[in-house]
Formats: structure tokens, C-alpha cells, sequence
């Protein structure tokens, strides 16, 4: 199965996801019943995220501009595509906010940051992998 | 004769959705001497948008047909008919 530089730099963002679930998200996991993340915890936690992601990012698309080396058109197709996935990624969007909603009226956890925090960066996580995944699904059908 | 008339009137009804665009495309290409990544290339779009076409998954805009037919010198409804 030979994938393109477009396939494999959406594979770049799904990897990318998943390791912030494996390696970040324990963190806030651990802290949701806190009332308040302090200040420094939190600092000291978003510094290395953004340290990976800068690092991970200009890597996977180094290697990835060295193997392909011929630059990528954007076509009506190319266009085509995202208009679906980012349409199913919107209206996730909008049912993760009725459940974000719906779990803070109901669940006295949530009414702590932690808990909050925990919540958005799962949903938002769990929208673009599946943004990416229907993404990867179009380009390999379509 | 109701179920005859029923019939008729559904065929009728369904039979212009039941249409499926196709095309000569890759004929065309090969009478050109034209590989899919140089077909692309000439009218602005990528080789895997060319299999895409050619495969009947992706209909193309009516911009991107026209280019297509005048690179293969041929007549847009000769290139992409209905089947």
C-alpha cells in the first residue's frame, strides 16, 4: 500500500495525537479532581508540549520533504476532501459542545479546572483524530 | 394495469438519477502519448486526481473537464458521457 506525501502527512497528525494522548494526558488525567492547577504545574507541563510538538513536527515533515521531494499540487480534489472532513470535524465540534455542556450541568466533578481541562483536550483530541482518520479514508476511496 | 402505470411512471421518475458519468479518459491519454503525472501536470492538478477520474470516483468540475478535453484535443461530451 504506497501512500502520498498528502497521506502521509495526515498520518504525521494522527501519530501526532495519539503520542499527546500516551505521553500528555496521563498528566491531566491525574489532576482532574483538582480544584485549581497551580500555576507553575501547568506551566511546566505546556512547555514540553510545545517543545514536542515544535520538535515533532519540523522532524516528521524534514524526513518527509527529503523522501518526497517533489513539491505537492492542491487540486479541486484536494479541496474536495477537506470541505468533507472538516465538515464532519465541525459537527463534532458542536456535539462535543453539547456534551461538554451536559457533563458540566450534571457531573460535580467537571465543576473542578482539572476536570474541565481533562475534558476538552480529550474531546478535542478525539475530533481530530477522527477529522484526520475520515480525512485518510477519502483520499485512499475517493 | 395500475402496477404496469406505477411501474412506468417509477422507471421514468428514477431513470435520469440512475445515470452514471464516465469517461474516455485514459483512451484519450494513451492516443496522446500522455502519462497520468503529465496529464496532470498540464492542466494543474495532481496524477492521483487523474487515477481518480479515471476510475470513475471523483467526477471533475466543469473547469478542470474543459481543460482536460482541450489538452487531449478532443470534445468535452466525447471525453465524458453518461452511461
Amino acid at each position: 500500500m504506497a501512500l502520498s506525501k498528502k497521506e502521509i502527512s495526515i498520518l504525521i497528525e494522527v501519530v501526532f495525537s495519539i503520542l499527546f494522548a500516551l505521553i500528555f494526558m496521563p498528566f491531566f488525567y491525574e489532576n482532574q479532581g483538582d480544584n485549581l492547577i497551580s500555576i507553575n504545574n501547568l506551566i511546566g507541563k505546556i512547555t514540553p508540549i510545545i517543545i514536542f510538538a515544535v520538535l515533532y513536527f519540523s522532524m516528521a515533515y524534514a524526513v518527509l520533504e527529503l523522501i518526497f521531494k517533489a513539491k505537492t499540487t492542491v487540486d479541486e480534489r484536494d479541496d474536495m476532501i477537506n470541505s468533507k472532513s472538516y465538515k464532519l470535524g465541525y459537527l463534532l465540534y458542536e456535539l462535543s459542545l453539547f456534551v461538554f455542556i451536559g457533563m458540566l450541568l450534571t457531573n460535580s466533578i467537571l465543576q473542578n479546572t482539572g476536570g474541565i481541562i481533562f475534558l476538552i483536550i480529550s474531546l478535542l483530541l478525539f475530533v481530530s483524530i477522527v477529522k484526520s482518520i475520515y480525512q485518510l479514508y477519502l483520499y485512499r476511496t475517493f | 394495469m395500475c402496477q404496469s402505470l406505477s411501474l412506468s411512471i417509477s422507471y421514468i421518475c428514477t431513470e435520469p438519477f440512475k445515470m452514471v458519468l464516465k469517461n474516455n479518459l485514459k483512451e484519450f491519454r494513451h492516443k496522446n502519448n500522455l502519462t497520468q503525472d503529465d496529464l496532470g501536470k498540464s492542466v494543474g492538478v495532481s496524477r492521483q486526481t487523474i487515477i481518480s477520474i479515471e476510475r470513475y470516483r471523483y467526477k471533475p468540475s466543469l473547469e478542470l473537464a474543459m481543460k482536460m478535453a482541450k489538452e487531449l484535443n478532443v470534445k468535452i461530451e466525447k471525453l465524458f458521457y453518461f452511461d
